[in-house]
């Protein structure tokens, strides 16, 4: 079996997986299940940024913010959800290009920096801006959407409703890699000087690839907004991006897989190792230290090498000498 | 006949340092132009600043008379102008035939048609065209950090072909490939030159490689011009002669 075979096998295998095990599980399983499918999505936006054109961004959690804000504000007064969906795509797309436009045509890396001051402007605008966001108190009752007259307010249902989201954003970015954008950025990636050579325009690829995945956090906000029904500013702080960015590291930037095992990582594993209290972080913290230190790559990447192990045809045992 | 491209008093400083000192010279369309010049006589800080890697201190660069002094790479490439460098650059991670359509692909369509359109970019065919001329066959899928010297050293050159662009600069194409292979990718260079009227700026040290494939030549020293001409003419100034021995 090949690798791109076994590839295949371990994807079908894990949608089959997802769809099937929500049957077994509480509403709280499903609620963490909700959590990780709208995290993937946020990381496999900055897995965009990270991973394919290399740029460090520090704002992933307010984009995230900004989607579930713009989901609530418009919702809560009587607005479908669509009208969330494209208006959060559309803000974060702009704000992403806007702030990736002066830090690119610089020639010191500022984008972790502009988008550090950019994640803290939009936390304290979420926090002091009370007469649109609430303050401190939030936005409360966020209804659920219905699709096509079918209410998914149910945990089950709307555990499927985010895994038909994230499976979309799965297929867009498939679909991206293996276009001639998924070639020019990996060519800028691989090799800058020869990729502006043959012509590849570097800033306009990395434009489009910072607003995409700043998109994809607006994406991934308007599930949050809907998942927990209420929006306050405490989870949209520096955190979640620093820690949206460990999980991108830790399943493997720059692969496609990279960030749905990396949001596993951090989001259901922890539900798991209850046990293990205040200690899953700090082994949490040391796994990724080891991780990148000695494999770069990340899990997805120490995966592939195992298999690769695993696959490789063994040499034929050498025939004894007459 | 109007130069395809024509320079003037270029110069490249680097602080005190003057690497390009007022070098002047042009290309004829169809032409190959051989480079010679001792190791730090400016041959690549020239083609650096000519090519868009560099910005000149001083002078211009004209291509079809029109002034494009200081473009990008991307600017020139998109205006004909292709290269290799020194050392191979290629896209490691991509296989053989990945590396020729990238090397091609922002030619091909608007950008919105590269997203929507086929993977390849329509250059499946120029791509396969490419492996077959430079026997890259049996390597094809593989991913180009893969490969050995010599066939890197191919595919580097293939790749600078597959937008088919006016001007090529070759800088030291010879170097890392044998004997067999030197010849084979001699005449190919003259058939891309005869057959498709690639003009050819080629930076070698391999003097034989050279003299047998430019039609003329630029002798560099310190920063200057201090020969042009024929092949033979230039042989016969003895300026050649520290390069031949």
């Amino acid at each position: 079996m090949t690798l791109a075979t076994l590839r295949y096998a371990v994807a079908g295998a894990g949608a089959l997986v997802l769809i099937a095990v929500p049957f077994g599980l509480t509403d709280y399983g499903n609620y963490v299940l909700s959590l990780w499918a709208l995290t993937t999505i946020a990381a496999i936006g900055l897995n965009l940024t990270l991973g394919y054109v290399g740029q460090v961004s520090l704002g992933q959690g307010a984009f995230v913010g900004l989607g579930a804000y713009v989901t609530a504000l418009l919702t809560t007064r009587g607005w479908p959800l669509p009208a969330a969906y494209v208006l959060a795509f559309a803000v974060c797309f702009a704000l992403g290009w806007g702030l990736a436009y002066p830090a690119l045509r610089a020639r010191r890396p500022f984008f972790p920096f502009i988008t550090l001051a950019f994640g803290t402007f939009v936390f304290l605008a979420f926090r002091n801006e009370e007469w649109l966001t609430g303050g401190i108190y939030g936005i409360n009752r966020v209804p659920r959407p219905s699709i096509l007259g079918l209410s998914v307010a149910a945990p089950l249902g709307f555990y499927y409703f985010c895994l038909f989201n994230l499976a979309v954003v799965a297929a867009a970015i498939w679909w991206l890699r293996r276009s001639p954008w998924g070639r020019a950025f990996a060519a800028l990636r691989a090799n800058p000087l020869r990729a502006e050579a043959v012509g590849i325009d570097s800033r306009l690829y990395s434009l489009i690839a910072i607003a995409l995945g700043a998109a994809l956090g607006g994406v991934a906000g308007v599930l949050y907004a809907a998942l927990l029904q209420y929006v306050d500013p405490t989870p949209f702080s520096l955190t979640m991006s620093v820690s949206l960015l460990l999980m991108v590291a830790m399943g493997g930037s720059g692969r496609l897989a990279g960030p749905f095992l990396g949001a596993a990582v951090a989001v259901v594993l922890p539900e798991g190792l209850r046990f293990a209290q205040n200690y899953y972080l700090f082994g949490y913290a040391l796994a990724v230290m080891v991780l990148m230190a000695f494999w770069p790559t990340g899990l997805i990447g120490l995966a592939e090498r195992l298999l690769t192990m695993l696959t490789k045809p063994r040499p034929a045992p050498a025939k004894a000498a007459p | 006949m109007s130069a395809l491209l024509a320079v003037q008093n270029l110069t490249k400083r680097f602080g005190r340092r003057v690497v390009v000192d007022g070098v002047s010279f042009e290309i004829e369309p169809d032409e190959i132009l051989g480079v010679v010049g001792p190791s730090g006589s400016g041959k690549s800080a020239l083609f650096d600043c000519i090519f868009g890697r560099t910005v000149p201190s001083a002078g211009e660069v004209r291509l079809d008379g029109r002034p494009v002094t200081g473009l990008r790479a991307r600017e020139l490439s998109r205006l004909g102008l292709a290269r290799t460098f020194q050392r191979v650059q290629l896209f490691p991670g991509l296989t053989v035939r990945d590396n020729l359509i990238a090397a091609g692909q922002e030619h091909r369509g608007s950008l919105w048609s590269r997203l929507a359109g086929s993977p390849d970019a329509g250059l499946a065919e120029t791509a396969a065209e490419m492996i077959a001329f430079f026997h890259l066959d049996g390597v094809a899928g593989q991913t180009a950090g893969r490969l050995t010297e010599r066939q890197q050293r191919l595919l580097d050159i293939a790749m600078a072909f597959m937008a088919r662009p006016r001007l090529v600069l070759l800088d030291e194409p010879a170097s890392g490939v044998d004997a067999t292979v030197l010849e084979s990718l001699r005449e190919r260079l003259r058939a891309i030159n005869a057959q498709a009227g690639t003009t050819f700026v080629i930076i070698e040290r391999d003097l034989d490689f050279m003299t047998s494939l430019a039609t003329r030549l630029l002798v560099l020293a310190e920063g200057r011009v201090v020969a042009s001409g024929d092949v033979e003419s230039v042989r016969a100034s003895g300026v050649l002669k520290a390069e031949e021995e």
